[in-house]
């Protein structure tokens, strides 16, 4: 299945008859199968696929269905644009990158957005589409916003029941919040 | 007689700096030099040092530059005030843009840009020390960074010079045969696809001249292409056994 071959880009793996190109891989206009990554060759021998898996990756790209933290940086119309800076796991990525999220892929339908989330608010959302910038969704109860302060006073909200209440004035927001709602343990 | 009216090749045919006409100059190479770069490279073809490093894919702003079918590469090459005899401007020169532009295209050939729509990514290029052929040594340089980075791209990119000192011609100019010389053709091909990418000429060849130079760069490209691979190669390799350790 596999060989321990590191092979760098350009390099020829094998001919367009013999494997279908996958990932890290491509099939130039004579029909050579090469490498397009430096890394280990794999060798599928059942479905005829060569692909090269990278040694490592030094950059982060989100791909469709990957958890992703970001920052709402402001909403319009039906959108809300959305910094994202960490991964699922919470790791900085090495650049920042684009998201927006529509108001269809949020909850209910026919609301305002700004019910759902509000500028600053640092959710977790799941990527739908692979291009920059990404499509997201937070249509499940464990995405949402993780982290939201109040419109009043800026003190960061504490989740009691279904509701954001504001520690300092007493003021109750509405939010997607998710499952994981960082509700920090700090009064004003 | 060069230009300059110096002697720049003896009667037995050895070069200024003890070289045979289609001798490379020594060539070193190491990947990964720089830690905060998604992908680093330092290569040097002689006394000619460059470092080239790579950001991204990332996010471009102001985000109207970006296309929406694929990245778009920022290079910028840079000469270092060091990096010549007498201190230069670090401010950009007309023929710092104008090579920044002419890597950027080149490299543009190779990089799988489309699989990134939407975004940017920055390669800087800095010449350490310049002795001739920094155009040829950047490209190599910055092909290096972005196969250390993991952007998929066709190829790696190898370049080289040759000049014509004297009336002969010579492989991999270093400054003296640079300025003295009649002519300057750097050469940068994708070797495994055989694809050219660059091919400058300053000076003029005759027919049977372009073709010589022609044969002379591709053999040695082919020569420095087999040195990058080894040493991408060491360097995963020694990542890999690393990882085992740990």
């Amino acid at each position: 299945m596999s060989s321990n071959e590191i092979v760098v880009p350009g390099e020829e793996l094998a001919v367009i008859e013999e494997f279908s190109p996958s990932l890290g891989a491509y099939s130039d206009e004579k029909g050579f199968v090469r490498s397009s990554l430096v890394g280990m060759v794999l060798k599928d021998l059942i479905n005829k696929i060569v692909k090269v898996n990278p040694v490592t990756t030094r950059y982060s790209f989100p791909s469709v269905k990957d958890i992703v933290i970001g920052y709402v940086s402001f909403l319009k119309g039906e959108i809300a644009m959305v910094n994202i800076v960490k991964d699922g796991n919470f790791k900085p990525l090495t650049g920042q990158l684009a998201g927006f999220l529509h108001i269809s892929q949020i909850g209910t339908e026919g609301r305002h957005i700004n019910e759902y989330i509000a500028p600053g608010d640092l959710i977790r959302a799941r990527v739908i589409s692979s291009e920059n910038p990404f499509q997201l969704s937070i249509k499940h109860s464990s995405l949402g916003v993780i982290l939201a302060s109040c419109s009043q006073c800026g003190a960061i909200l504490k989740k009691e029941g279904d509701k954001l209440i504001c520690p300092k004035c007493g003021n109750i927001e509405k939010r997607k919040i998710a499952s994981g709602y960082i509700n920090l343990k700090w009064s004003y | 007689m060069g230009k300059t009216g110096l002697k720049l090749i003896d009667e037995n045919g050895i070069r200024i700096d003890g070289r045979k006409p289609d001798q490379l100059r020594p060539i070193s190479m190491d990947v990964g030099v720089l830690k905060n770069a998604q992908g680093s490279a330092l290569v040097s073809y002689g006394k000619t040092t460059v470092l080239a490093a790579v950001y991204g894919p990332r996010e471009a702003l102001p985000r109207h530059m970006t296309l929406p079918d694929r990245a778009i590469l920022r290079v910028r090459y840079h000469m270092a005030p060091f990096s010549t005899t007498e201190r230069k401007s670090p401010a950009p020169t007309r023929r710092e843009v104008e090579l920044s532009k002419v890597i950027r295209e080149s490299l543009e050939a190779s990089v799988f840009t489309e699989l990134y729509p939407r975004t940017t990514i920055d390669i800087f290029i800095e010449v350490l020390q310049a002795d001739g052929g920094t155009r040829t040594t950047s490209l190599t340089a910055a092909s290096m960074a972005l196969a250390d980075a993991g952007i998929p791209m066709k190829d790696l990119i190898a370049g080289v010079a040759v000049g014509k000192v004297n009336g002969k011609l010579v492989l991999d100019i270093n400054e003296a045969e640079d300025s003295g010389g009649e002519a300057d053709m750097p050469v940068a091909m994708m070797p495994n696809l055989g694809k050219i990418v660059l091919l400058q000429l300053n000076g003029t060849l005759t027919r049977d001249e372009f073709k010589e130079a022609m044969k002379m760069s591709i053999k040695a490209i082919k020569e420095i292409y087999l040195i990058q691979k080894q040493t991408l190669r060491d360097k995963y390799a020694k990542m890999t056994e690393e990882e085992k350790e740990e």
